[in-house]
């Protein structure tokens, strides 16, 4: 009995034992079912993610790409930039030493001028020295033959007499001269520029040479005249010069014709003074503007001074002007000049 | 009121200019006195020796620039300092070569100097200066 009761007991505990397993093997089985789906989500995720970071990494090695081709692209443009600031950089060097050596050549040219100016300056006042020096003894000899006009005539025989005028001519002369010379070296030493109206200027002229203007008969005409800054009381002194000249060389029998013209050639004003006179010989046009170069050997000592014309061509040189001549012997002549006004109004 | 005048003071190294000039004046009257001096400082010397109204004074001087040692620029700065009672009695005319403007310019920067006249003096520019400045 025992035996059977054991048996039961036994059939019981294993069937307990059984459902008990089943129990736990199915509890085991939905654990697992859980288990495999929560796996599978989180495997899912994983992919998910995985695929995302693929992707991203993707998008991250194509900008990576981008950016390196990009950058390569700049560092081409950098490389390319650096050549042309060597480039640059050279020619800077070269046009560097260009000004220096430009600038060695003014530094030369400078101190050129700077003699220049100097040489100038000794010359101009040799002139004056010269002309000055010379004054006095040549006064000597003129006091001295008053003294002997005055007091001794009587006692000189008639050819003595006739070799004290020439000495007396030729010191009036040579003091004629040396005044010219003198006034010539210091032409301009005091120059002032001034607004003129030429027009008015020309009349002034010709009201002070009245006397010799009616005492020839001149007729002189006078076409519109600019107003001009020049340095006045010089360029009154080229009309003046210039129109006594005209009256002063005219044709025996033919009253002098004088017409004075200006005209505006780009920025400078050009002069014209023509005459009806005697004319110059085509070979003297140059050397008639040089000191002291008289082509008519008068015996009018004191007339022809010769420096008129070079008065003229020193006062247009001022103006930063040209004159010039031209002529045909027997008809007449043109004096040219221009002047390039230091700001025209 | 403008004095009589008897003595002339020339100033001037040069003896051929002096000798000239002495005759132009004595043209116009034979009676005035004519000193020549060679030098400023002759001149100055000779004006610091004298006595105002004792001595023989010069009522007029003509003075050359340019001579050797003391020039007439000099010779006037020295004048200046000279007795004003004597600066008041003499005439002082610049005569000289010179008929440049800064020399002229600078001639009128002494109150005491009265004239610039360039030489030579002539009978005819000295009879001006005695109607000018004499009785």
């Amino acid at each position: 009995m025992e035996k059977r009761k054991n048996l039961a007991e036994l059939i019981l505990e294993n069937q307990e034992l059984a459902s008990k397993i089943l129990i736990a093997h199915q509890e085991l089985a939905d654990e697992l079912i859980k288990a495999k789906k929560e796996f599978s989500f989180l495997n899912e995720e994983k992919e998910k993610q995985v695929t995302e970071l693929i992707s991203e990494n993707k998008k991250m090695s194509q900008d990576l790409l981008l950016a390196h081709q990009e950058l390569a692209l700049q560092n081409k443009e950098i490389e390319k930039r650096a050549a042309e600031l060597i480039i640059a950089n050279e020619e800077l060097a070269f046009q560097n030493k260009e000004m220096e050596k430009r600038a060695a050549d003014l530094i030369i040219i400078n101190k050129e001028l700077e003699q220049y100016a100097h040489a100038n300056k000794e010359l101009k006042q040799f002139a004056y020295i010269a002309s000055h020096e010379l004054k006095e003894p040549l006064r000597t000899i003129e006091n001295f033959i008053q003294i002997i006009n005055e007091d001794s005539l009587e006692k000189l025989d008639e050819k003595t007499v006739k070799y004290l005028r020439t000495i007396d001519n030729s010191t009036k002369r040579m003091t004629i001269l040396i005044n010219s010379l003198l006034h010539f070296s210091r032409l301009g030493i005091n120059k002032k520029l001034s607004n003129v109206d030429c027009k008015e200027i020309i009349d002034s002229v010709v009201s002070d040479l009245a006397a010799i203007i009616k005492s020839s008969n001149a007729t002189i005409e006078v076409s519109e005249m600019p107003k001009l800054n020049v340095y006045e009381i010089e360029f009154r002194q080229i009309f003046q010069n210039l129109i006594s000249n005209a009256i002063k060389f005219h044709k025996k029998g033919s009253p002098p014709k004088i017409q004075i013209r200006s005209e505006k050639i780009n920025e400078n004003y050009r002069f014209s003074v023509s005459d009806n006179g005697i004319g110059i010989d085509p070979t003297h046009f140059d050397r008639v503007f040089d000191i002291f170069q008289r082509l008519h050997n008068t015996e009018e000592v004191f007339e022809g001074k010769g420096i008129g014309l070079a008065y003229c061509k020193k006062i247009v040189q001022m103006h930063e002007g040209e004159i010039w001549v031209e002529s045909e012997l027997g008809k007449g002549s043109t004096f040219y000049f221009t002047i390039f006004p230091i700001s025209s109004v | 009121m403008k004095n009589k005048l008897t003595c002339i003071m020339l100033v001037d190294d040069d003896h051929n200019d002096n000798f000239f000039h002495e005759r132009e004046i004595k043209k116009t009257n034979p009676s005035i006195i004519v000193i020549e001096k060679n030098t400023g400082l002759e001149a100055l010397e000779y004006l610091k020796s004298k006595k105002v109204d004792k001595d023989m004074l010069p009522d007029l001087i003509f003075l050359d620039i340019n001579m050797p040692g003391m020039n007439g620029w000099d010779f006037l700065q020295e004048y200046e300092q000279l007795d004003k009672e004597l600066q008041s009695r003499v005439i002082i005319i610049m005569m000289t070569t010179s008929d440049n403007d800064d020399d002229i310019a600078r001639a009128k920067t002494w109150s005491f100097v009265s004239d610039y006249i360039t030489k030579p003096l002539t009978e005819e520019i000295m009879k001006g200066i005695i109607k000018k400045y004499f009785d």
